[in-house]
């Protein structure tokens, strides 16, 4: 493995992030200078050295192996989340060592998990950074940067295996240059669109642009202590429920839609079964919700409850309503919604919609061949017979990811958390949720978490966006054939 | 457009590379020194400011003993003590001087504290003055007025009214003048937090920089060993090795500065001598 080649795409990734701090810091300057804008300017200058050095020795290659991949995108992911922390450190107030490193990751992972008690307080440069940082991360911090600088060549396919899930590059049936550039596109159109409707529903300019970055990153990240819930309007809560929505669908099929080609949202198994899904459980909730006099009427039972499974399911986390009051039925069902979240090649975590289709599928089709033993039953997922090895990847998945949350609420539990609180927390941090229910619900957060289990936290967020095995996988780098 | 940003980091040159890695370093300490030092002046005013509301503070409240201990001590010789006129004549403008002492000392202290939390204290102590003020006027007026025709102004009446009335409104000023000594320090913590928290943003780009500076010089070490070091080790032992065994010299560099012409010039080289 060349590390001077891995350092190379390090360093230019690192130079992005260097221009969103820069962005941030003329935020700040628009905002009459406020006390964040020195933090800003010198953490960009740091970030752009520390990004830059490296193109002064290392020259472009055009070939990339599979090891340089993956040790490029994981490099990446760790070393925002590292640089991330520098406006928040040299900001000072709430941002302690642990929880500006805690605040990084769960910007870049997407998680939107805070240790923030007082986020008004905070001024409005480091309110865009901390958007920017889920922004860029919605994306994936290597794609992102890969895609605008032209100099990649064979290199850039490389960097999306370990980006991508291994489905949603089946999905893609696109040149690898154009999935790029196609992935940009959409998510700068739907920011765009969504920041515009926002400013139309009522919010200010600001708010509107952060709250789509952070709706289209499906982040959840917000300008606002009470969160969506601030504004308490039914259009805000429906443009940003349909920017999630469109935020965790393919963005290959989100593509094919708007260039009218066969592989639509409408034909889409997964998508329907998405959808369907989120709907079926917004009903049962809203039921619920009524029954058990937590709201006067169905209207708004379904409002609320539509809200939060929408929420939830695209692994954002926004709130308009405290969920840890509301009843058992409706907190098993959001649990289920943080374990299976979106679709695959999207912003979304979790376990995804297409491996839990498979995983369906083949427990279905294994009790079909018990009945019909000489019988040939194949898994098929929008009429494409998945082989194997896809199956066996995806059950692989599931078993780890269940064990990684296994793991995560023995070590919540040892710190003294009740189980609830970790099995939730394990859960949203693992498919990068953001709140959870007991101490870290809807309204409230992680700040009175001890320092272990905000390392722990943070672990499992890099793992969970990494999809379990890019993170692990670099730890046997040395091992690879 | 972007020809020149392309021209800065398509580095062809040992020179050039050196230049802008030592270059960078500079620019970093520059940047962060810089900030420190902003930060510093920073620390500095707040530091500045502090000392100098405590020490105004500490000069008012001196002041306002002072006063009350002037006035006390007159009051002492007037209906204590006593005497007759032309005795207690230099305590009867000691008592109106340090009347309006006090009376000065305690509204520059409410005007300065109105906006704090200790503004109660200051208006409870402007009450307490004015209280005691005019216990003392109305005793002048009257007893030291009704002494004028009998020569003397010390009776036993005055004494009583010096313990019972005028040494308890006395010990409720004082006791309001070290309130508002304590209260006005405690008025300093946010001044003191602020300062805290300039502190800290002056120390951690600081730190911040030395990590950065340490990951540099880190590359720069790697890079200059990699790109520099290795490659001419490697050229030498070519050379060494054709010279002493005459195995072909072949160097194999991985880099497309003038180590690449060296090699290539050595290459000619044999080949002429040959």
């Amino acid at each position: 493995m060349r590390v001077t080649v891995v350092i190379r795409y390090i360093g230019m990734v690192l130079q992005f992030i260097a221009a969103f701090m820069l962005a941030s810091a003329a935020v700040s300057m628009l905002n009459g200078y406020d006390s964040a804008y020195y933090p800003l300017l010198l953490s960009s200058f740091m970030t752009a050295l520390l990004g830059t050095f490296p193109l002064f020795f290392v020259e472009r290659v055009d070939e990339i192996k599979t090891k340089e991949g993956y040790a490029i995108v994981v490099g990446s992911w760790l070393v925002a989340c590292i640089v991330g922390t520098f406006p928040y450190l040299i900001w000072g107030g709430e941002f302690t060592m642990i929880n500006a490193w805690f605040e990084s990751v769960s910007g870049f992972t997407t998680t939107g998990a805070s240790i923030l008690n007082d986020i008004e307080f905070l001024p409005r440069g480091l309110l865009f950074w901390r958007t920017s940082t889920a922004w860029i991360g919605g994306i994936g911090v290597v794609m992102f940067a890969l895609v605008i600088l032209p100099s990649m060549g064979k290199s850039r396919h490389m960097l999306t295996n370990v980006e991508l899930s291994t489905i949603a590059k089946d999905n893609f049936h696109y040149r690898t240059k154009v999935i790029f550039r196609l992935i940009v596109t959409i998510y700068l159109t739907l920011t765009i669109i969504t920041t515009l409707a926002l400013k139309y529903a009522g919010m200010t300019w600001f708010d509107a642009v952060t709250h789509a970055m952070s709706s289209c990153a499906t982040c959840g990240l917000s300008t606002k202590n009470a969160s969506v819930a601030f504004w308490d309007s039914a259009w805000i809560e429906g443009i940003i429920m349909v920017a999630m929505t469109l935020s965790v669908i393919h963005f290959g099929i989100l593509y094919a839609t708007l260039t009218g080609r066969k592989n639509n949202i409408f034909r889409s198994e997964v998508v329907r079964t998405f959808i369907v899904m989120m709907l079926v459980i917004a009903v049962i909730i809203a039921i619920s919700l009524v029954a058990g006099d937590y709201y006067p009427t169905f209207g708004e039972a379904m409002r609320h409850a539509a809200f939060q499974v929408v929420s939830i399911t695209t692994t954002s986390g926004f709130a308009t309503a405290d969920t840890n009051t509301w009843p058992a039925v409706a907190i098993v069902l959001l649990v289920m919604c943080s374990v299976i979240c979106g679709c695959a090649g999207s912003t979304s975590g979790g376990m995804k919609v297409d491996r839990v289709l498979i995983a369906a599928k083949v427990v279905r089709n294994r009790m079909k061949i018990q009945l019909h033993p000489n019988a040939v039953i194949r898994t098929k997922i929008d009429g494409i017979v998945q082989e194997d090895s896809t199956q066996s990847l995806v059950m692989t998945f599931i078993v780890s990811y269940i064990m990684l949350v296994l793991i995560g609420t023995i070590v919540y539990t040892l710190f003294g958390c009740d189980i609830l609180t970790g099995f939730t927390a394990s859960i949203s941090c693992i498919s990068n949720v953001g709140p959870g229910f007991g101490e870290i619900g809807s309204m409230s957060n992680f700040s009175g978490l001890p320092v272990a289990l905000k390392m722990t936290s943070t672990l499992l967020m890099l793992i969970g966006r990494l999809e379990i095995f890019g993170l692990i996988q670099l730890l046997f780098i040395r091992s690879w054939k | 457009m972007f020809n020149w940003i392309r021209k800065i980091f398509k580095v062809n040159s040992i020179k050039r590379r050196i230049q802008l890695a030592f270059m960078s370093i500079i620019l970093l300490l520059f940047f962060s020194g810089a900030m420190s030092l902003f930060e510093l002046e920073r620390v500095s005013h707040d530091t500045e400011e502090i000392l100098l509301a405590s020490k105004e503070n500490i000069d008012l409240a001196s002041e306002m003993i002072s006063a009350l201990n002037e006035q006390n001590d007159a009051m002492i010789s007037m209906a204590v003590i006593g005497g007759t006129l032309r005795d207690i004549a230099p305590h009867f403008e000691d008592c109106e001087e340090s009347m309006e002492r006090l009376r000065l000392a305690t509204e520059e202290a409410q005007m300065r504290m109105s906006t704090t939390d200790n503004a109660a204290t200051t208006d409870s102590l402007v009450m307490f003055t004015k209280r005691i003020n005019e216990m003392v006027v109305s005793y002048i007026n009257g007893d030291v007025h009704r002494a004028l025709s009998k020569d003397t102004i010390t009776n036993p009446t005055t004494h009583l009214w010096y313990i019972e009335s005028y040494k308890p409104e006395y010990v409720k000023v004082s006791g309001q003048i070290t309130k508002y000594m304590t209260g006005s320090e405690n008025t300093l913590g946010p001044d003191v937090n602020r300062l805290s928290h300039t502190a800290r943003r002056a120390v951690t780009p600081v730190f911040l920089s030395l990590v950065v500076m340490i990951v540099v010089v880190l590359m720069f070490y790697f890079f200059v060993n990699h790109y520099l070091i290795k490659p001419i080790l490697r050229i030498n032992e070519g050379v060494g090795d054709y010279l002493r065994y005459r195995i072909p010299f072949d160097s194999n560099l991985y880099c497309r500065d003038e180590l690449v012409s060296l090699r290539d010039r050595i290459v000619a080289l044999i080949q002429k001598l040959r």
